[in-house]
């Protein structure tokens, strides 16, 4: 015979109206631990001894069916589910059946799984509120770059228009400049022309008085010719209407004939020294040696002018492909923050020997403007009250030769 | 004392939702928690008193043995949706740099009333680690070494878990974390609040709203 005692989840007992056990089968002792004598009452789970008693006083008089308990054994609580019948003697017969171990084991892994995924979705709802945070952040940075970008193109079209305006009005001024320019040479060759002719005492003689006032106009008129020599070069540097004559030259002669040329304008009294340094033997270059001429020509006469005392120095150097000319002074120096705007047009300091020297305003703009026709740089370093230093930086060979 | 009048009548609609989850209806339970809060009710005031309270009202009828266990436990998978689902519909307050380890003591099936806590206190704004029912104590302190957590919420349902959560208590102080503080709570140290004299723990409360305002006070987030 097969036998299923182990197997079975029901288990059988009686109890008196105290709910003392005073019978029970084997099941009963085994999982439940109770054996007659034992207080059914007093293996109620905490907390449901009410639903216990409540049970017992009903099963006195009546028989109940499927009532659910909670019962500790081994300090474990199991739920089972009771059927109860009163018997003649007061006596309360009890069919119990507890949950199949199976059962609660599944229950546990649905009751897991409940939680796992619950948790997920309180971290997925938690993401969620990230992104939707992060989305509004992104489009509050998206609807400021569209602005931004608005802006930006409103001003690049102000900008234009301004480049287009600006670029009109050089046009125009090179113009005019170059016209009246033109237009000045006339008039002016004829007060200069007169004016020798008058000095020359040809249409009779002039007495001191005139003759000094006579002076002033032909002065005025030759500072006016420069004047508008410089602004004829400057406007055609800036329109590219310059011609360059590209040729082969000694820089030793070169140097040999500015030295000639300049020494007239070292003026008298001997407080000023001009000082050619000889330049490297046998150096030559081969570029258009007028308008580095003239570049140098203005640098030392500038210095000339700016210099009460002490020494003029033009030097010359090479490096690399290029040749450096430096012209030095001791004058009273130019202020950092005019650097620049020495360079301008008619961009000349204020200052007490500044005012007293004559100049067109011109020539540092226009000196500039042939270097780099050149292919060099002009640039100055200066400190004020202790002299400058102007270089002009060209390559030896002009680039039009080294590409032809 | 005159009590004043509820512009809501939260035991009704407690009752109400009751009814759906003993039907087992889900969706009309979610559907009846939309209604509730389109009607006024908050997000909290429903979680608490129509979601736990018809919780706590399904422990109270099956010790009347009008519910099987069988319905409990259907009951309450119903309450858990409706948690996740009041989870979504809740406004978050600012995030508080302070982390809280919610779990169950040993034994203690009843992980509701846990979850519900731990909703309360990540919309606080707390960060929260939920560990869920029946924690045994080796998985509690793996948790706490490795979580290192401000504070070690457990939860009971029932008396019966008292010497678990006596056990558990004195476990996680032997621990010795410094600043690390232990709370206690459940619904059953409201009726007997001398069951949590001796414990041991530094917070006891009967609700996560009196919990979250006690730990306010007592790590300092109090806005």
């Amino acid at each position: 015979m097969i036998s299923w005692d182990g197997e079975s989840r029901e288990f059988a007992l009686i109890v008196d109206v105290q709910g003392k056990v005073t019978d029970r089968d084997a099941r009963t002792a085994a999982k439940l631990k109770l054996n007659p004598g034992d207080s059914l009452l007093a293996r109620a789970v905490p907390g449901t001894e009410q639903k216990l008693a409540t049970f017992l006083q009903r099963a006195r008089g009546q028989a109940l069916t499927d009532v659910e308990l909670s019962l500790t054994a081994d300090g474990k609580a199991i739920t089972c589910s009771f059927h109860a019948k009163p018997d003649a003697t007061d006596r309360i017969a009890l069919l119990g059946s507890w949950l199949p171990e199976g059962y609660s084991r599944s229950l546990r892994q649905v009751q897991e799984s409940m939680r796992e995924v619950a948790n997920l979705n309180r971290r997925i709802v938690g993401q969620k509120r990230e992104i939707e945070a992060q989305k509004a952040n992104l489009e509050r940075t998206l609807a400021e770059l569209a602005d931004s970008n608005k802006g930006i193109t409103s001003l690049h079209q102000e900008l234009e228009d301004e480049a287009e305006v600006l670029q009109r009005t050089a046009e125009l001024r090179s113009r005019v400049v170059t016209n009246v320019s033109h237009e000045f040479r006339t008039p002016l060759n004829s007060i200069l022309g007169l004016s020798r002719l008058m000095l020359g005492g040809i249409d009779g003689q002039l007495n001191a008085e005139q003759h000094k006032q006579m002076e002033f106009i032909r002065g005025s008129a030759q500072q006016l010719t420069a004047m508008v020599d410089d602004l004829l070069d400057l406007a055609a540097a800036e329109a590219g209407k310059v011609v360059m004559r590209l040729e082969k030259f000694q820089v030793g002669d070169f140097v040999s004939a500015l030295r000639g040329t300049l020494r007239p304008l070292v003026p008298a009294g001997g407080a000023v020294d001009l000082v050619f340094v000889d330049p490297p033997a046998d150096l030559q270059m081969e570029t258009d040696q007028s308008k580095l001429g003239q570049i140098v020509r203005n640098l030392v006469s500038n210095a000339l002018k700016f210099t009460e005392r002490g020494t003029v120095e033009v030097s010359v150097d090479t490096r690399q492909d290029d040749v450096i000319f430096t012209v030095h002074d001791t004058g009273i120096g130019i202020a950092e923050e005019n650097f620049e705007r020495i360079f301008e047009e008619f961009g000349q300091i204020d200052g007490a020997l500044q005012s007293r020297v004559k100049g067109t305003g011109l020539g540092l703009p226009l000196s500039r403007r042939l270097a780099e026709l050149l292919g060099g740089v002009l640039t100055v370093e200066s400190e004020l009250g202790c002299g400058s230093t102007f270089t002009v930086r060209v390559p030896r060979v002009h680039a039009e030769i080294r590409r032809g | 004392m005159n009590r004043p009048v509820e512009r809501i009548n939260f035991a009704d609609l407690r009752d109400r939702y009751l009814q759906q989850q003993l039907r087992g209806d889900r969706r009309a339970a979610v559907q009846f928690i939309e209604t509730a809060l389109s009607e006024g009710a908050s997000v909290d005031e429903v979680r608490c008193r129509i979601v736990q309270a018809a919780q706590r009202e399904i422990g109270r009828l099956w010790l009347e043995d009008r519910i099987t266990i069988a319905q409990e436990h259907m009951a309450t998978a119903i309450s858990q949706l409706a948690l996740a689902h009041l989870f979504q519909r809740d406004e978050f307050r600012e995030r508080v740099n302070r982390k809280i380890l919610v779990a169950c003591v040993p034994g203690e099936h009843h992980e509701f009333p846990a979850r519900l806590l731990a909703d309360a206190l990540e919309v606080a704004g707390y960060d929260v680690r939920f560990l869920g029912a029946d924690v045994p104590l080796d998985s509690l302190r793996h948790s706490i070494d490795t979580e290192r957590p401000d504070v070690v919420a457990l939860s009971i349902t029932m008396p019966f878990h008292l010497p678990a959560l006596r056990e558990t208590v004195s476990a996680v102080c032997a621990m010795k974390k410094q600043g690390m503080l232990i709370a206690i709570g459940g619904g059953l140290f409201e009726s007997s609040p001398a069951l949590s004299a001796d414990i041991g723990a530094d917070l006891v409360a009967t609700d996560a709203d009196g919990f979250i305002s006690q730990l306010a006070t007592r790590l300092g987030t109090a806005a």
